[in-house]
């Protein structure tokens, strides 16, 4: 089933500017998309056009087969969790019990209900022990971990994440990717969109989705998108590790094209 | 330049339930080395060190010194900070976000005009600064407000190249950047590098501190874990303690040793050199 | 930046910390007022002092409750001495008459003038202690929650109290942050060479302007996020939501109610009915 789907969406901030010109794609219910290019590509535009904090200007967002309006954008947006980039600025409660709170308020969650919501989902991301911290005595990662739960506890459907380890050092990336994958592995149905930066992270979703000067440069499978490598450096985009070894092997008549991983690579090399 | 660090402490919110650990009886040395990584984990004390070559933060106790100025405790004792800081150029993390002035040009000359570089001098050394950092003269008349996150960064660091330390500390340069983008931004720096300009990166990308380093410092809980050649940090058995990553290919090359591959870990920097050093593993099996 | 105490929340478990903020608040207004008030008559002005001795053994008894400590309180009592000073000398300086003594045989110092200064002096102390208890007990957030709630009667005027206090508690959740990023941008400047304490009038200028504007720039980029994060998790102004903090009355609070009540009711009477402790004594000794 799609569950979103857009049709020759075109937004400009300034009149004769678009930055994103007739775009159109579905994405399948369930799936993990990454969506990569580079900075200014119109990454984030589109993000925030699906998660209705844009206004359309011309084309069309369809959540679950509707027809995204201005009637019906806050019923919609409950089905759309959105993860930013800035862990400070997204972080709206004064402790982390308070910023978990805010979504199921505007929600209208009785009064009662709402401890135990918080504590199912503090746990889901291993917040419990900080639940009455504030946000200036947590790091970068624990941050995103509490939007995470915030994001979750509001039940949504489909999960955007833009950029939401960019700012984080390496340990804390690792650990937002760890609990991405587990809220994925525990229910199938959520479908995640993923701006990110991390080639790696692209190679291992389910499609990729790449954007280039407003427009969708290439579309497909990881395996898809990345066999056409030449395509991938007419734009100057980086290449998994993996893939960048393979191509300068390549080119020294070393013959690895079948590897699948770098275990394989390694015997290969070494037969 | 001679940077060196006798017995320093400093404890962030002193006195105060909030109490932090910063730095912890730091002492070192480093004057031969071009390239400097400074790695370790968040809140391990690199920016508290950092802080402390361009007195930024004054020690709680112990002294800093750098050429031939001292930074002590007392704030009064320390009259020549600035001429440290015209000496040593700091960019901080996110460092766009210091721009203020109304056109690119005129907020790279603010350094230098502040150390009291003649007008005439300002202005050349902003526009070379500009240019060096891959901006072309279309930039020097425009607002840095409404440049790209990209753009404003090299304007940022234009705005220390141009006033001429001697050497550059970069906190975490190529954050929040794209691949793209911070592969530019290390060639820039390479560059400066091989102009003489002693750099001092703090960084958590090995790969990176592989490729150009000499020589790696690393920070744990305010005191210094190790310090070494990158290459000896990375061969170390107790590296692993660190949980700090490996450099991807010094990982392949490793594994390849491993399974018996005759490859010289000291020649290995990058991918080039890699893939170099497979092939003539390969011709030897042959 | 860390060194900021005043008016901070002190997190400890207390009896005084567990009040209902609403009843905190009133409290503290209930003994404002008992301050203001003037006891004895035009003879007996020595009641005032005595009246203020009464109030201060029970802020010290509340301070004790709530394990508050003295020290604090006296450091921001170190910042008052140049406010003393200055009162002391327009009170000496204003026209005076009544019983004087002479200093160098030419200076008139009235009794009154000492008096006076004694008097708004012992009134500023009592007014930043008990604004220091209630602050180091109660949460903004808490405090800020007891401040909608006074207002719900103006809701029926039109007055958007729930959004008064949302902004309130944004506001008071990013002045950590603020603080933080003046501090980043402060060290940043200073890296290029500007310096905040020390120099001419034009100088100091560009130094504020070099720190207000990017710490502007930011403030707006912020806000413009924090908007898109709240919108997209469902954040409508004016629409209907539930509550996540609600306040509860408990017994302690009406205890403490009853308490502050008559306490103001002994002191108003004691106020009004110009009553003289000496002369009250005296007459009960017979």
């Amino acid at each position: 089933m799609s569950v979103l789907s857009v049709k020759n969406l075109t937004f400009g901030y300034e009149k004769d500017k678009p930055v994103l010109k007739n775009i159109s794609f579905q994405i399948e219910q369930g799936k993990y998309i990454a969506l990569i290019g580079h900075n200014g590509s119109g990454k984030s535009t589109l993000a925030k056009l699906i998660a209705g904090l844009l206004e359309l200007q011309s084309g069309t967002i369809e959540v679950f087969g509707e027809l995204l309006t201005d009637k019906n954008i806050s019923v919609l947006r409950q089905k759309i969790g959105i993860v930013f980039q800035n862990p400070d600025n997204q972080f709206i409660g004064a402790t982390v019990r308070d910023d978990i709170a805010f979504g199921l308020e505007n929600n209208c969650v009785p009064h009662k209900e709402m401890d135990a919501i918080i504590n199912e989902f503090a746990e889901k991301v291993n917040m419990t022990d900080f639940l009455d911290k504030e946000p200036t005595r947590l790091s970068g990662g624990q941050k995103q971990r509490v939007a995470i739960a915030g994001v979750l506890a509001m039940n949504p459907k489909i999960i955007i994440f833009d950029e939401a380890t960019a700012m984080l050092d390496p340990k804390g990336k690792k650990e937002i990717r760890e609990y991405i994958l587990k809220m994925k592995k525990e229910d199938e149905s959520l479908t995640i969109i993923s701006i990110t930066h991390d080639i790696e992270e692209a190679y291992n979703s389910d499609e990729v989705l790449v954007l280039n000067n407003g427009e969708i440069f290439l579309k497909g499978t990881p395996e898809e998108v990345f066999k056409d490598k030449n395509k991938l450096k007419e734009i100057d985009l980086d290449l998994p590790f993996l893939m960048k070894l393979k191509d300068k092997l390549s080119d020294c008549d070393i013959d690895v094209k079948d590897v699948k991983n770098l275990e394989e690579l390694v015997n290969k090399l070494c037969q | 330049m001679p940077i060196n660090f006798d017995h320093v402490f400093y404890t962030y919110s002193k006195k105060t339930p909030f109490e932090q650990v910063g730095l912890e009886d730091i002492n070192l040395s480093f004057n031969d080395y071009k390239f400097i990584a400074l790695v370790g984990h968040t809140g391990s004390g690199k920016s508290t060190l950092v802080q402390h070559i361009t007195g930024l933060l004054l020690p709680d106790k112990g002294v800093v010194h750098v050429d031939d100025y001292v930074i002590t405790p007392k704030k009064k004792e320390n009259k020549n900070i600035k001429k440290i800081r015209e000496n040593v150029g700091l960019v901080f993390q996110f460092p766009e976000y210091q721009l203020f002035e109304d056109t690119v040009l005129k907020d790279v000359a603010f350094g230098p005009k502040n150390f009291g570089v003649s007008e005439k001098e300002t202005i050349e050394r902003a526009k070379s600064a500009i240019l060096k950092v891959g901006l072309d003269e279309s930039y020097f008349e425009r607002s840095p407000f409404d440049l790209s996150g990209g753009e404003k960064r090299r304007v940022a660091i234009a705005g220390i190249i141009a006033i001429k330390p001697k050497v550059l500390i970069l906190d975490e340069p190529t954050a929040g950047l794209d691949p793209q983008g911070s592969k530019k931004m290390m060639q820039l720096f390479c560059e400066i590098n091989k102009n003489g300009t002693q750099i001092i990166m703090v960084t958590h990308d090995m790969d990176l501190v592989l490729e150009y380093a000499d020589h790696v410092l690393v920070m744990k809980d305010g005191k210094v874990a190790k310090e070494s050649s990158p290459l000896d940090l990375f061969s170390s058995s107790d590296y692993k303690e660190l949980s700090l990553d490996y450099p991807c290919v010094f990982a392949v090359a490793t594994e390849l040793i491993k399974k018996g591959m005759k490859i010289d870990l000291t020649k290995i920097k990058n991918l080039d050199t890699l893939v170099e050093e497979i092939k003539k593993g390969r011709d030897s099996y042959e | 930046m860390n060194n900021i105490s005043i008016g901070r929340y002190i997190p400890y478990n207390s009896k005084i910390h567990r009040l209902d903020p609403r009843l905190k608040l009133f409290s503290m207004i209930l003994f404002m007022v008992m301050i203001f008030l003037r006891f004895g008559g035009a003879q007996t002005n020595y009641m005032d002092f005595i009246v203020y001795g009464f109030i201060a053994v029970i802020i010290l008894i509340i301070m004790a409750i709530a394990h508050v400590k003295l020290s604090l309180l006296f450091k921001q009592l170190k910042s008052l001495w140049f406010v003393v000073l200055i009162l002391l000398i327009i009170n000496l300086l204003m026209p005076n008459d009544g019983p004087y003594f002479l200093i160098f045989n030419t200076l008139k110092i009235y009794h009154k003038a000492l008096y006076d200064t004694a008097y708004i002096f012992i009134r500023l102390v009592l007014m930043i202690s008990l604004t220091m208890i209630l602050t180091s007990t109660t949460t903004p957030l808490d405090l800020t929650y007891a401040i909608e709630w006074y207002l719900t009667p103006f809701k029926i005027i039109k007055v958007p109290t729930h959004e008064i206090a949302m902004t309130i508690s944004i506001a008071l959740r990013f002045i950590p942050t603020l603080l933080d990023e003046t501090d980043r941008i402060m060290k940043a400047q200073a890296s290029r060479g500007v310096d905040f304490q020390n120099g001419k009038f034009r100088e100091k200028v560009k130094a504020i302007i070099s720190l207000i504007v990017p710490l502007l720039v930011s403030a707006f980029q912020r806000s413009e996020e924090l908007a898109n994060a709240m919108e997209a998790r469902g954040y409508n102004p004016g629409a209907k939501r539930t509550r996540y903090r609600i306040l509860k009355w408990k017994w302690l609070d009406t205890i403490a109610l009853v308490l502050s009540l008559s306490l103001f009711a002994l002191i108003l009477y004691v106020s009004i009915a110009k009553i003289d402790i000496v002369v009250l004594i005296s007459g009960l000794l017979g």
